[in-house]
């Protein structure tokens, strides 16, 4: 056990560091949700505040966009994930890896977090953004929450995307996958709009999608402020989530992956 | 040493006793064998060199033996464990360095060798180790630049020191010097010596440079179409192939067809080629130019020459002996140059003849 922790570490460390050497990923990972949160979330600037209120149960919009957008960016994150193996099989690190006494699952977990790192570095400048366009940060156990309802998202997703990928090496295949379920998966969510409106199949698809259980879970706290006001429910789908895709990855993993 | 197909050791082999033992080793995609029945083993502290043309499944065994591929038939036992049913335990116990670099370029060197500590579970020792080793190597002065600013050569030495981090058994180089220039391939060379002498590892090599298997290797197997069709020492190799051949160049044409007769020398083996020189000059034109295989020329040739200036006087133009190298002897079972691309499937019925 102590064995695979250091193999685990050693793996992460190299994805974070992989990461913060590159500073063009780190500025678009950070611009993207910024972009995002400023222009569609200024597209209800001038709305009636009655439209908003009755609406999107606040008066500002950004608010309510803010943890859509922000769990809408972990479907992009998961992305990462596979490209990143991909990388690893193309060039032989997966093999390098794969000759020392290291389990598959190993490559997956560190994979898996790496990405859902990535995706959680942009989450401090959305909020310094958001807070300067007048949205209430919630208390510190709030943040906390809303933090780690985030992460269960990107751990859930980025382990859909490596299962998907896990016994490719196309590098078309992710963008392929993303361009496929992205887009539905963020429109068929609470992400950007409330559902009520939605036709009753787009409701199902809602309902069943883990975006909509981050953003939902979110913006309640967003709105109350902490955590007192929030539907546990939606945070235990997301752990429940979060936790079957990791096991089906790690079992997957340990089946699939080879060079061989 | 044991060698070539057979199911039936001569010595019944100990798994334990062995740096790798294959036993009826195959592997199958598909309707292809890429390795057939195959049967070897090296003992420890040795450097074996494996040499084949390309897609004669080199790299397919050694798949195998790394634990990265099982086998579809037989067994493979690597530092005594299963490389099927016990391939963490052989990951513990071997390197591998690939023909490739295969690095991290964006991080240092020392951040390359920290994470190939962590793989393998190494405690706090790992620096004192990687400190060790980077001095050996004279990489200590460069362990915080970025692999992407190393020449290759540096790199090769990276990852030799980063398969050796974890004291391993057996190293496993699959054509460790392809692509490298002559100096740096040499330094390579000095290195790979080294880590057998002085680090004690066994040492596993594929090749495609035949000087490489024959100043490095202890023992060289030739593999063709997933068999292994020789094993020996580069000298017992070269020895059981043919021995010299003696080429004789004449100013003009005779009949050499009764010519090992006429010459009453017995251990003239063949004539094995007869080229008429019709390119060089006009001088040329009708020469002979025989080669002649024989067991050892320096003990033949006094008296053949003596024997073809008293049957043709002053028709010898020139004689060259060429002793036997790896190259001819490769050439000779594989019917194939080295380094030649070849199809694995549509040739298996050539050279197993030759077995």
């Amino acid at each position: 056990m102590i064995r695979a922790i250091n193999q685990f570490i050693g793996l992460y460390i190299r994805e974070i560091m992989n990461t913060f050497r590159n500073p063009a990923v780190i500025i678009l990972s950070i611009v993207q949700p910024l972009l995002w949160i400023v222009f569609f979330g200024s597209s209800f600037a001038y709305a009636p505040v009655s439209f908003l209120t009755d609406f999107f149960q606040t008066d500002n919009y950004v608010a309510f966009l803010l943890s859509g957008q922000l769990a809408t960016s972990m479907l992009f994150v998961g992305m990462f994930s596979s490209l990143s193996l991909i990388q690893d099989k193309k060039s032989g690190y997966v093999r390098r890896i794969m000759t020392s006494p290291t389990r598959n699952y190993i490559i997956f977990l560190s994979k898996v977090f790496g990405a859902s790192t990535r995706g959680m570095l942009q989450v401090p400048i959305v909020f310094i953004g958001v807070m300067i366009l007048g949205v209430q940060i919630p208390d510190a156990i709030g943040l906390m929450m809303f933090l780690f309802s985030l992460l269960l998202l990107s751990l859930g997703l980025s382990s859909i995307y490596l299962l998907l990928t896990m016994s490719s090496s196309d590098w078309q295949i992710p963008t392929l996958i993303s361009n496929f379920i992205n887009l539905p998966l963020m429109f068929a969510s609470t992400a950007l709009f409330p559902n009520d409106n939605f036709p009753p199949w787009m409701q199902i698809i809602s309902n069943l999608n883990p975006v909509s259980y981050s953003s939902t879970f979110g913006r309640e706290i967003i709105f109350a402020g902490n955590i007192t006001e929030v539907n546990w429910i939606y945070f235990y789908y997301l752990l429940i989530f979060a936790g079957f895709m990791l096991l089906v990855g790690i079992i997957v993993a340990n089946k699939t992956l080879n060079i061989d | 040493m044991v060698d070539h197909n057979s199911t039936t050791p001569v010595v019944a082999p100990n798994s334990k006793n062995s740096a790798i033992l294959c036993l009826g080793l195959s592997k199958v995609y598909g309707s292809q064998t890429v390795v057939d029945n195959l049967r070897l083993e090296i003992s420890y502290g040795s450097i074996f060199g494996l040499l084949g043309p390309n897609g004669a499944g080199k790299t397919t065994l050694i798949k195998i033996l790394t634990g990265l591929s099982k086998p579809s038939e037989g067994k493979a036992f690597v530092a005594g464990f299963d490389t099927n049913s016990e391939s963490i335990k052989v990951k513990e116990n071997i390197g591998w360095i690939s023909s490739e670099v295969i690095l991290d370029e964006s991080l240092t060197i020392m951040e390359n060798i920290q994470i190939q500590a962590r793989l393998h579970d190494i405690g706090k020792g790992w620096k004192d180790r990687a400190t060790n080793l980077l001095k050996y190597f004279e990489l200590n002065d460069t362990k915080v630049k970025k692999v992407e600013k190393l020449s290759t050569g540096m790199k090769k030495k990276l990852e030799i020191i980063m398969a050796l981090l974890h004291k391993p058994k057996i190293l496993f180089m699959d054509e460790p010097t392809i692509g490298l220039d002559a100096s740096t391939r040499k330094l390579l060379w000095k290195f790979i010596r080294k880590i057998n002498t002085v680090y004690g590892v066994t040492i596993f090599l594929t090749t495609h440079y035949i000087e490489e298997a024959e100043v490095l290797c202890d023992t060289i197997s030739i593999i063709n179409n997933g068999k292994i069709i020789a094993t020996g020492s580069p000298q017992a190799l070269k020895t059981q192939a043919h021995g010299d051949i003696i080429e004789i160049a004449f100013l003009s044409s005779f009949d050499y067809k009764n010519f090992s007769t006429i010459c009453g020398i017995t251990n003239i083996e063949e004539i094995d080629s007869i080229d008429f020189n019709k390119t060089v000059e006009k001088r040329l034109t009708n020469n002979l130019k025989l080669r002649i295989k024989v067991k050892n020329a320096e003990t033949v040739l006094p008296d053949l020459i003596s024997r073809i200036t008293e049957l043709r006087p002053n028709n010898i133009e020139t004689i060259r002996i060429e002793k036997p190298n790896l190259e001819s002897i490769f050439l000779e079972l594989t019917g194939k140059r080295f380094g030649d691309v070849d199809d694995v499937s549509s040739s298996s019925s050539t050279n197993s003849s030759k077995n």
